[in-house]
């Protein structure tokens, strides 16, 4: 019989590879919207405290402590995968790999960096740096309101995959020439939740209301009921044993 | 390693370093042929590099520290991905079990810089073509592993220097495997390195680019490295195709350089060629055009499987 193992490794990792490139748009675009570019109302009043920065340094510095030394991580999720989720078919690949070349490379890659950037700063000090306004394409006024939305950005993400998201869009086509004050909506339906979850609580809310002919405010309705179950139960019991 | 081999890696990624612009300057210079021009001198993206290196660097008002250390990362991420290819099917500098995965998040880091790099100047333009990067990224990364992760999965290999050197023509199916892959292969590289029909290097209408749009608000010495780092990558993914002709070149090292520099001439011209008869594809029709690429490789994947 044929190893299939490796091949089912492969497509695991393939799919990695399709969720890595999912989680990239997604943290490009949530960090990008809130951090880059300009605000769009003044914010006045926002202070972070001191904890609030130690408690995200850490989990930053565990980030980084993992990109930078990921050998012991690997070994324990390895176990993990080996001995609970596919026994004896844990690949003996990833402790093959010899971490602490990953570790180099992150280190010239952080040396080259700091090299790269030092040469940088040396040829904006020769040849000057400014701040400009960016490219408007001919039109001058920019402002704030005029960048790139969240929605903008997973647009075209949003648009391929619109079957399965659930993905609509509510624009008000323009009457007149020129453009009015107008409204923009986009949704994106989670598909388990609207097209599985939802409908079957729907019909089990159907069906449970079904059973209101049940519900009477006398009080010796319920206590006749329960005698009824008891009894059911009795029976059941009498004739189990 | 033994210092031959250090002395070879290290010789290999600077023959990449100097010669990554000229490759591109060839491909262009064959483009203006084809379309009867003269065209500029082939050593034009040379002389473009160096202006660029003089001229004051100009930075967008919103723009913050990613904006400034963007292109840096983008060219410390494809000097170490240059470093672990083997030009010349030789030995390269960085080998190791594993490196194919490194080799694809290095590139991805790049990647990831610069397309927050593009958001953080807070322009439409460089929004839209950052959005675009991000989405054909998506479908572009599982090809790399649906190509190159397949010949890996065929002999049970992780190294990048290892898996090439593990092609063998010995086998009718396994010849048709390799092929197939060269093309997804191709494909992958013309959508990396935002060539035609997915990108037009040449275009200046911000609506419709992606990889030059997103750099739109660059100048001086931070256009430099961005340039620079896309003829670097240009002449990764040109290095990863020629790879796979490792089995014509295993007789002794200088056939095998000479083999390997006709293939990349090869390529060159099959670039050029493509970029001269073919219009740009609509931007819709971009993630159709990288699911073939992907299909053909898991439908490569699976006859090759089940018919070894």
């Amino acid at each position: 019989m044929k190893n299939y193992y490796p091949l089912l490794m492969l497509i695991s990792t393939v799919g990695l590879a399709f969720v890595g490139g999912l989680a990239v748009a997604c943290f490009t675009k949530i960090n990008s919207i809130m951090f880059l570019g300009d605000e769009r109302k003044e914010v006045k009043h926002f202070h972070v405290s001191v904890y609030d920065y130690l408690s995200l340094g850490i989990f930053a510095l565990l980030c980084a402590g993992i990109g930078f030394y990921p050998q012991p991580f690997v070994r324990v999720i390895n176990d993990v995968a080996g001995k609970s989720f596919m026994p004896g078919s844990s690949s003996p690949a990833l402790l093959n790999i010899n971490w602490f070349y990953i570790s180099l490379i992150f280190l010239a890659i952080a040396a080259g960096f700091i090299l790269i950037y030092l040469c940088k700063l040396g040829i904006n000090k020769k040849y000057g740096r400014k701040i400009s306004p960016a490219w408007g394409c001919g039109y001058e006024r920019l402002n704030p309101r005029m960048q790139y939305t969240a929605s903008s950005f997973a647009d075209q993400l949003n648009t391929i995959a619109k079957t399965v998201l659930g993905y609509h869009k509510k624009i008000k086509p323009p009457a007149e020439i020129f453009p009015a004050k107008n409204r923009f909506e986009s949704h994106a339906d989670d598909f388990v939740d609207s097209k599985i979850i939802l409908p079957l609580f729907k019909r089990i809310d159907t069906f449970i209301s079904r059973l209101e002919l049940l519900s009477y405010s006398d009080i010796r309705y319920y206590v006749a009921f329960i005698l009824v179950v008891i009894s059911i139960y009795s029976l059941i019991g009498f004739l189990w044993i | 390693m033994d210092i031959n081999t250090l002395l070879q890696g290290i010789i290999a990624l600077l023959a990449i370093l100097l010669l990554a612009p000229l490759f591109a300057g060839v491909i262009n210079k064959q483009k203006a042929i084809f379309t009867g021009r003269i065209g500029a001198p082939v050593v034009q993206p040379y002389y473009e590099l160096k202006r660029l290196l003089r001229k004051e660097t100009i930075n967008a008002g919103s723009s913050s520290f990613i904006s400034d250390i963007s292109p840096a990362v983008n060219l410390i991420a494809m000097v170490v991905a240059a470093a672990m290819l083997p030009v010349g099917f030789m030995k390269p500098l960085i080998s190791f079990e594993g490196d194919i995965i490194l080799f694809a998040y290095v590139l991805g880091l790049a990647r990831f810089f610069q397309i927050l790099a593009a958001m953080d100047i807070g322009s439409s333009f460089e929004g839209m073509g950052a959005s675009r990067e991000a989405t054909f990224a998506v479908f572009a990364e599982p090809i790399f592993f649906f190509t190159i992760g397949s010949v890996a999965f065929a002999d049970n290999l992780t190294s990048i220097y290892d898996i090439y050197h593990s092609i063998k023509l010995n086998n009718v199916t396994y010849i048709v495997f390799i092929v197939v892959c060269s093309i997804s292969v191709l494909i992958l590289a013309v959508t990396e390195c935002s060539r035609m029909p997915i990108d037009d290097p040449n275009t200046h209408l911000e609506l419709t680019m992606i990889h030059e749009v997103m750099i739109l608000d660059n100048s001086g010495v931070d256009l430099f490295l961005y340039q620079y780092s896309s003829y670097v990558k240009l002449c990764i993914y040109a290095i990863v195709e020629a790879s796979l002709f490792y089995p014509f070149a295993v007789q002794n090292s200088y056939v095998a350089v000479i083999i390997f520099l006709v293939v990349i001439a090869a390529l060159a011209t099959t670039l050029a060629v493509v970029e001269t008869v073919t219009a740009r594809f609509k931007l819709k029709f971009v993630p159709q055009y990288l699911l073939f690429a992907t299909a053909i490789g898991v439908l490569n994947l699976l006859i090759y499987t089940f018919t070894k």
